[in-house]
């Protein structure tokens, strides 16, 4: 029969492929703080909080719980690295497609400046759905404390000329459906946007 | 002897040529450093191709109906409010660049309208000067 005749090579490179595929799961890194307890290595998951989205409605931790969601920071009137970064989502939200356990997240961290209805209009002018894409407004030091402490994010008032008034990370953050970071990537940047695309997949998978 | 009239003509005409061409040498190179000014200062929001982005930062052809020195003011201070182009709303506020010098603004406006297919003036500093002056002095 012709399927013994097929090389050993053949039959290598094939083990090779199911295993690679089967573990491209787990070859994510965790990031985050990490405590380490006998042989037992656990990172700190996502923190409580209570913030509203762009329809005012309330956004907790439960509403992240089970899904793999990226977060970033951001203000509707960053001048600088803002706008290319949710050019760049908005890609992201494009090819990743409606997913059941999927989720963007965007905080402002101007709440002053971005009320609730800045980002509902915000997120309409995007041409995005709520379902897929939350703006999140929050309390400024709630805000800033969860992006400091859970997101590995720095953000920052600042006064000098041409900054809008904030000095933020560009990151965005892969969050896995567990609450652990699993990926960071440059949001400034076009070529990491099919790294992060894949990575969803992978933790959607 | 008298020079013949063609001499004069040709020599006109070499002289007219040169300033022709040291012209759009000059535009051409304020064009080209125009574009570095606009890839550190506008892209972001108003892209490479100038067309804005989504509903949220406005394309930039109606603006380029102006002529040059009229965008002086608007680059250096910003704009707040609404502007409405081809019937659509836009709210975002554009911010103030009034840390641009003279020599960067007059680039800046080289390389906006001698782009996109427009063959557009050269923007010299000397009048970008005359103009930040008036529009800090309002």
């Amino acid at each position: 029969m012709a399927i013994n005749r097929l090389p050993i090579n053949y039959w290598l490179l094939t083990c090779a492929w199911v295993v690679a595929s089967c573990s491209s799961h787990s070859t994510l890194p965790f990031y985050g703080i990490e405590t380490i307890e006998g042989a037992d290595t656990t990172f700190r998951e996502l923190p409580d909080f209570s913030f509203l989205d762009q329809d005012g409605q309330p956004f907790t931790h439960e509403t992240l719980k089970g899904k793999v969601y990226v977060a970033d920071f951001f203000f509707v009137s960053c001048p600088t690295i803002c706008p290319v970064m949710t050019k760049h989502l908005k890609e992201v939200y494009d090819k990743v497609g409606p997913e059941p356990n999927f989720l963007l997240v965007s905080h402002t961290i101007d709440p002053r400046h971005d009320t609730v209805e800045a980002l509902r209009d915000y997120a309409e002018r995007l041409g995005v759905s709520k379902d897929r894409w939350r703006f999140v407004w929050g309390h400024k030091d709630a805000v800033y404390h969860m992006g400091h402490s859970f997101y590995m994010a720095s953000m920052q008032e600042d006064g000098s000329e041409g900054s809008g008034g904030y000095l933020h990370s560009g990151s965005f953050i892969l969050v896995d459906a567990h609450g652990r970071i699993r990926g960071l990537y440059d949001g400034t940047q076009a070529r990491e946007v099919p790294r992060l695309v894949a990575d969803i997949h992978k933790l959607l998978r | 002897m008298r020079p013949n009239i063609w001499v004069y003509c040709c020599i006109s005409l070499a002289l007219a040529g040169c300033l022709s061409d040291n012209y759009t040498i000059k535009k051409r190179q304020y064009a080209s450093q125009g574009r570095l000014v606009y890839q550190k200062q506008c892209v972001n929001c108003h892209q490479d191709d100038g067309n804005g982005y989504a509903r949220l930062y406005p394309p930039l052809h109606h603006a380029l109906q102006s002529k040059p020195l009229d965008l002086v003011c608007l680059i250096l201070e910003g704009r707040r409010g609404s502007v409405v182009i081809d019937g659509e709303s836009y709210t975002l506020p554009m911010p103030a660049f009034g840390h641009l010098k003279d020599d960067e603004l007059a680039k800046l406006l080289t390389y906006l309208y001698n782009t996109w297919g427009q063959e557009g003036p050269l923007v010299g500093v000397d009048e970008v000067e005359k103009q930040t002056r008036a529009c800090r002095s309002k």
